[in-house]
């Protein structure tokens, strides 16, 4: 976006950036359930806001704003977890405690709260696509698209994340919990 | 383990849960589940997750912007902004939110939820407002016993083509026999200066149920996802709601979640089916084919 001489026109946003900006809600419920902390999400989706904004010439017309948008803060995402990884490891030191960042409210059940929880403990592909899809709706096919796998990898993390947080929240039988997920497809 | 060994597999249940199947394929993962409670079990965890996250985080999406994510912060600034922000990092603009954020923090975990609505405007998203709207219409009219509903159901064909042309949208009727319900017929109402519909239907002891449709709410941001059922309490009623096109439905009645959950699919697979235009002179309104 290097178009600050431009005039602006109405209130000086242009349409591609208004389209852009209506994306701004949903990325940041995903980034706050998929991060859990308010602030880190918030920075995540100004980044990639900020990112869109000085990219938005490279945007197709016609095609899925939001997916694009999408697609540019998950790589973004995926980077910072990669440098905290590896600031981590040099540092042996885990200073981020995703849990304490949702505060608990009184409102909310157990269960709720519970959810919240076993979220953050999902491995951060899972919890993606589970994110994108429950949360977010989009269909599969976007979801490979944004996170740049095929179809079937996006199935089965799913359904790994689903089965997980299911457990993790005591909902299943424990017995089952063995059989890891060997059972993909299910004939009698 | 009965008859059916259609290979329906993991990806199939996946899609169900999310409303991303094919009519068909819908059906046959019905008439398995019908026949399997163990795994129809699972799909109602599955679902109790998706309900979960959205009422855990739709309230994001109508928590206002701070100045940082609005773009009128960046118009015209965008290109010095982006060499500052490589420059610096997050540090510029990252350190006062932080603050904000834990000042927040502290007061919400120190004072509990109410404080900390009372600190910030209230969030209600579409879908709590169409769930509300949907159970007062509900508690309204169900225990009405001389004018319940504005046309009965011997005039059904009327009372849908009237509901259609001012919903702007096919409305129909789903049939309940099946699990014990008739209809008694529906009438207008007003949702948000909008018009709405209630039909309502009883079984033959006489409980009462209602399917409320409305329109659905603003395209651009769709709290759910498109036909999958959220469960809702409002008070001391119980509903489940869902999108379809371009309507949304509610369902509401006396009874335990996996009935509503049962019942909502039975109405889901029957909007599917394009036989089930009403009868007589609805002609104009022929939609439902091509979502």
């Amino acid at each position: 976006m290097t178009k600050s001489q431009e005039k602006p026109t109405g209130n000086g946003v242009s349409d591609t950036e208004r389209k852009i900006a209506e994306q701004i809600p949903r990325l940041r419920r995903y980034a706050r359930a998929l991060l859990g902390d308010p602030v880190r999400s918030d920075d995540l989706v100004q980044e990639a806001l900020l990112r869109g904004l000085s990219r938005s010439h490279l945007w197709q017309p016609g095609t899925d704003i939001r997916a694009w948008m999408f697609t540019i803060l998950h790589n973004i995402h995926v980077n910072n977890q990669r440098q905290r990884h590896a600031r981590a490891e040099y540092q042996e030191l885990v200073d981020d405690q995703p849990e304490m960042a949702t505060p608990p409210s009184q409102e909310q059940s157990l269960e709720i709260r519970d959810l919240a929880r076993a979220l953050q403990l999902l491995p951060d592909p899972q919890r993606q696509v589970v994110l994108l899809v429950g949360l977010e709706g989009m269909n599969y096919k976007s979801v490979a698209a944004v996170l740049e796998i095929p179809v079937g990898t996006v199935m089965s993390r799913l359904h790994r994340g689903r089965e997980s947080l299911r457990r993790l929240m005591a909902y299943g039988p424990p017995a089952t919990a063995s059989d890891e997920d060997g059972k993909r497809h299910m004939s009698p | 383990m009965t008859t059916r060994q259609t290979s329906i597999d993991e990806d199939d249940f996946q899609a169900f849960v999310d409303g991303q199947l094919a009519p068909e394929r819908r059906r046959a993962v019905m008439a398995y589940l019908a026949a399997q409670p163990g795994e129809s079990a699972r799909m109602g965890d599955y679902r109790t997750i998706n309900e979960g996250l959205h009422q855990l985080y739709d309230e994001v999406l109508y928590e206002p912007l701070p100045t940082r994510l609005r773009i009128d912060h960046y118009r015209g600034r965008t290109s010095w902004r982006d060499r500052l922000q490589r420059w610096f990092g997050f540090g510029v603009f990252g350190l006062t939110p932080r603050l904000v954020g834990l000042a927040a923090l502290l007061v919400a975990s120190g004072a509990g939820g109410w404080w900390m609505h009372n600190s910030r405007p209230p969030v209600e998203t579409p879908g709590m407002t169409f769930a509300r709207q949907a159970a007062n219409a509900h508690l309204v009219y169900v225990p009405d016993m001389r004018h319940p509903v504005e046309f009965g159901a011997d005039q059904q064909a009327n009372l849908l083509s009237w509901l259609s042309e001012r919903l702007g949208a096919s409305i129909h009727a789903p049939i309940l026999q099946e699990a014990g319900f008739e209809l008694v017929g529906g009438r207008l109402l007003p949702a948000s200066g909008k018009p709405a519909a209630q039909l309502m239907y009883e079984d033959l002891g006489g409980k009462r149920i209602t399917l409320y449709i409305a329109l659905r709410w603003s395209p651009g941001t769709p709290a759910q996802p498109e036909g999958s059922v959220i469960y809702w309490t409002e008070g001391q009623v119980a509903l489940v709601y869902w999108i379809e096109g371009a309507l949304a439905y509610a369902l509401i009645g006396e009874m335990d979640r996996e009935q509503l959950f049962a019942t909502a699919d039975t109405i889901q697979h029957q909007l599917d089916l394009p036989v089930l235009a009403p009868p007589a002179e609805q002609t104009a309104t022929t939609e439902k084919d091509a979502t």
